[in-house]
């Protein structure tokens, strides 16, 4: 039997070739330059393999050419106007690559990766095959990382192509173009006809744009119109001579009412207390505590993570992520799931990194008993498992290395235990309010020894006993203010998208990137950390959308969280695509 | 017409300070007797549990008699309990001190936006999921509710000494007693 394999990057091809043939295979040109094809006999399915690629999404689709002058219609006929599918420019000698390597076979297993849009070009290959051989039987190889043990059982159980996935980008990617394209014209036309200095500038619309825009003007409103406010509270505290160092020692006292914001009422707090000063302790309470161990890691977290500790960008990381993937080191990183499933073999993973010379001695240790299975989030995306490493990188350099060494630290914190400690906390009362203090002591470190990202450290607390009475030296009316909020981080921005359902995990950087390059928002500088403000121009957009009193307006987060609700809906089968974009136009 | 001196007796006893107001007393009664149609003689309950709903409903300054719930001097009195039975007050203006008007704002204008949203689902087709998937609407951040109360005449300023679980910024209406 032959068959042709599919992927969707030429690197892949290269990878599960070099898997599947155990290093024996052909390889000839194809009319295109950066594809090549691959043969070889595959004994275990008594077939015989010829790999190649595609480079991403085949097709375009684009409005006829009657549609294409922007001032021949108004721009909301687009709405119903019919949409071609073509091959893409330049993507013609992957097409005839395709067309002609199908004819010699009877099956078409699609190796694309293992998500919506993976199963979407795998939908247009299947096509393009088709055409060239009508019966040919199409298969899909599912994966979740490109090493040997996932490989061979792709190519030995193929399932079927996913058509309700596919449909769903499909009805995305047709009301996208549509909504884009209407209005993108609409609104560039309306604005270059008020304003000159925009005559040839096109202000480009998108759905995902919007709302993500939307945040980072909120965020800037709400610093820009932020006034403080002062509070005051009661500050405790008590100097003893520390024992052993024979130094002075201060044990400051929280109030437990936290502050007020009424000068009156926390003054006459205050007078009260100081009607009888002695103070007494109340209670002296020792209990364990723990630092919870990380969760398993999402494209989410891992961005979050990346920009926060790392200091590099969303979609940044998610490139380096992806060329991890691609050379074998990382699992697929575009997931949403934070939960192991129960047959997950840890152990072999953790073996592999038994080797490193920062690492490996915690690895070793975990194979040695100090093994405690993953906490189990609450996120199953159902098609791959949380961002783990597959094998052990030990020539990595740069931001690679980084990126690496922050998965794989996770993955193994992820599998030890969690810290303990000793919380003391001791409750006082004077003049009638209360006042308490806490200690810590660190007990066991577990797996913060690998996981430096995370601090915990020891608070020390004097001796004090139940029913001890003492005379504060300190015990003051403070006053302090509220600080303006801070303009939203690379981070902050990827965790409200992701809160309202605003793009997916693998579009979330790219839609931060477009508001970037389009102009609407600019990065700032302060410190060692990068905000995001938006321009005149974001401004002035969000501001006028909001102002056409729509009742849902354009820039807030519902109506992309509402799109993308029914896109995985189709995509469970309760839709279909013809529905989406009918219940789309009542907005 | 006046109410029979069950209801008057009844009344001094439940709810002796502010004294209520008789005119206000009497058309409370009548409409009771006339709209509801109620026989004192055998159903008395029924008139009395009428009569308290419309009272706690009232606003005080209509249905009580000036000066005679909270004294009159109250203003001079400092760290002092008042003695006598307890005086019944409304909740005319509620706050929360212990957090920051930035952070109280934040919370209601999301909390107006749900109520929006709620608003506009319920007009439009029943298919849709409602509002869940968004999470439950937030509550007010608690920590000291700051209260005025009145009896219908003076105006007292207040603070929750200790927490008190029945009120809550955002679900107790104003006119609460």
């Amino acid at each position: 039997m032959r068959v042709l394999c599919v992927a969707e990057k030429p690197s892949i091809a290269r990878s599960i070739t070099q898997i599947l043939s155990g290093g024996q295979f052909s390889t000839r040109n194809s009319p295109n330059k950066y594809i090549k094809n691959f043969d070889f006999d595959y004994p275990q399915t008594n077939s015989q393999f010829t790999v190649t690629s595609v480079t991403g999404h085949l097709l375009d689709h684009d409005f006829e050419s009657a549609y294409s002058n922007w001032q021949s219609c108004d721009p909301f006929i687009l709405f119903d106007a019919p949409i071609l599918a073509k091959v893409k420019k330049g993507s013609e000698t992957i097409a005839r690559n395709l067309n002609q390597e199908a004819r010699r076979v009877q099956v078409l297993m699609i190796w694309t990766d293992c998500d919506r849009e993976g199963e979407n070009i795998g939908a247009e290959i299947a096509g393009i095959c088709r055409k060239a051989k009508a019966n040919i039987t199409v298969r899909r190889a599912r994966f979740s990382a490109i090493i040997a043990q996932q490989i061979h059982n792709a190519a030995q159980n193929p399932v079927q192509l996913d058509m309700a996935q596919s449909n769903a980008v499909e009805a995305r990617t047709l009301l996208d173009l549509r909504i884009g394209a209407a209005f993108t014209r609409f609104q560039s036309l309306q604005l270059q006809q008020r304003f000159d200095q925009l005559k040839g500038d096109v202000i480009s619309y998108g759905p995902c744009q919007f709302p993500t825009l939307g945040f980072v003007v909120s965020r800037y409103n709400q610093v820009k119109a932020f006034v403080p406010e002062d509070f005051w509270y009661i500050y405790l505290a008590l100097t003893r001579i520390e024992e052993t160092t024979g130094e002075e020692e201060e044990t400051p006292f929280t109030w437990r009412r936290g502050h007020l914001f009424e000068f009156e009422v926390a003054l006459a707090f205050y007078e009260h207390v100081l009607e009888n000063p002695t103070a007494r302790v109340t209670k002296v309470t020792n209990k364990n505590t723990k630092k919870w161990k990380p969760l398993p890691l999402t494209t989410v977290d891992l961005q979050k993570a990346g920009s926060r500790l790392l200091k590099i960008s969303p979609k940044t990381i998610l490139d380096i992520a992806e060329h991890l993937y691609q050379q074998g080191f990382l699992s697929y990183p575009r997931t949403e799931t934070d939960q192991y499933d129960p047959e997950f073999n840890f152990m072999s993973l953790i073996e592999k990194q038994a080797a490193d010379p920062a690492w490996g001695q915690f690895a070793t240790n975990l194979q040695n008993g100090g093994f405690q299975a993953p906490r189990r989030g609450k996120n199953n995306d159902k098609a791959h498992p949380p961002i783990h490493p597959t094998a052990h990188a030990g020539n990595l350099a740069g931001d690679e290395k980084r990126v690496y060494e922050y998965i794989t630290r996770r993955f193994l914190a992820s599998c030890s235990k969690d810290a303990l400690g000793w919380e003391t906390t001791i409750d006082v009362d004077c003049g009638g309010e209360a006042f308490y203090a806490t200690g810590l002591t660190v007990r066991e470190r577990n797996y913060l020894d690998v996981f430096p990202y995370d601090k915990w450290s020891n608070k020390i607390l004097p001796n004090f006993e139940e029913d001890e009475e003492f005379m504060p030296s300190v015990c003051e009316l403070k006053e302090g203010q509220t600080t303006r909020p801070s303009l939203l981080t690379e981070a902050d921005l990827v965790s409200l998208m992701d809160k309202n359902g605003i793009g997916t995990d693998a579009t979330i950087a790219q839609h931060i990137q477009t508001i970037i390059d389009r102009k609407y928002v600019m990065e700032r500088m302060q410190g060692a950390t990068k905000y995001l403000v938006p321009s005149t121009l974001g401004i002035g957009l969000v501001e006028g959308y909001n102002d056409v009193g729509f009742d849902r307006s354009l820039s807030r987060p519902e109506m992309r969280r509402e799109t993308e609700r029914q896109m995985v809906q189709i995509c469970e089968g309760q839709k279909t695509k013809a529905d989406e974009p009918r219940d789309h136009q009542r907005w | 017409m006046a109410p029979p001196p069950e209801v008057m007796k009844w009344l001094k006893r439940k709810y002796p300070k502010p004294a209520v107001d008789p005119d206000w007393l009497d058309g409370c009664y009548s409409w009771i007797e006339s709209d509801l149609q109620l026989n004192p003689a055998t159903e008395l309950d029924a008139i009395l549990q009428n009569v308290e709903t419309q009272l706690l409903q009232s606003n005080l300054e209509g249905s009580m008699l000036p000066g005679t719930g909270l004294p009159l001097n109250i203003a001079e009195l400092g760290n002092t309990k008042l003695q006598g039975p307890p005086i019944l007050v409304e909740v005319v203006s509620m706050t929360d001190i212990g957090h920051s008007a930035f952070s109280l704002q934040n919370v209601r204008q999301v909390r107006m936006e749900r109520a929006d949203l709620a608003g506009l689902a319920g007009e439009e087709d029943e298919n849709q999921d409602d509002g869940e998937e968004a999470g439950p609407v937030p509550k007010y951040p608690r920590s000291m509710l700051r209260l005025q109360l009145s009896d219908g005449t003076t105006v007292l300023e207040a603070i929750e000494y200790r927490k008190i679980p029945e009120l809550e910024l955002g679900v107790t209406p104003l006119g609460y007693k």
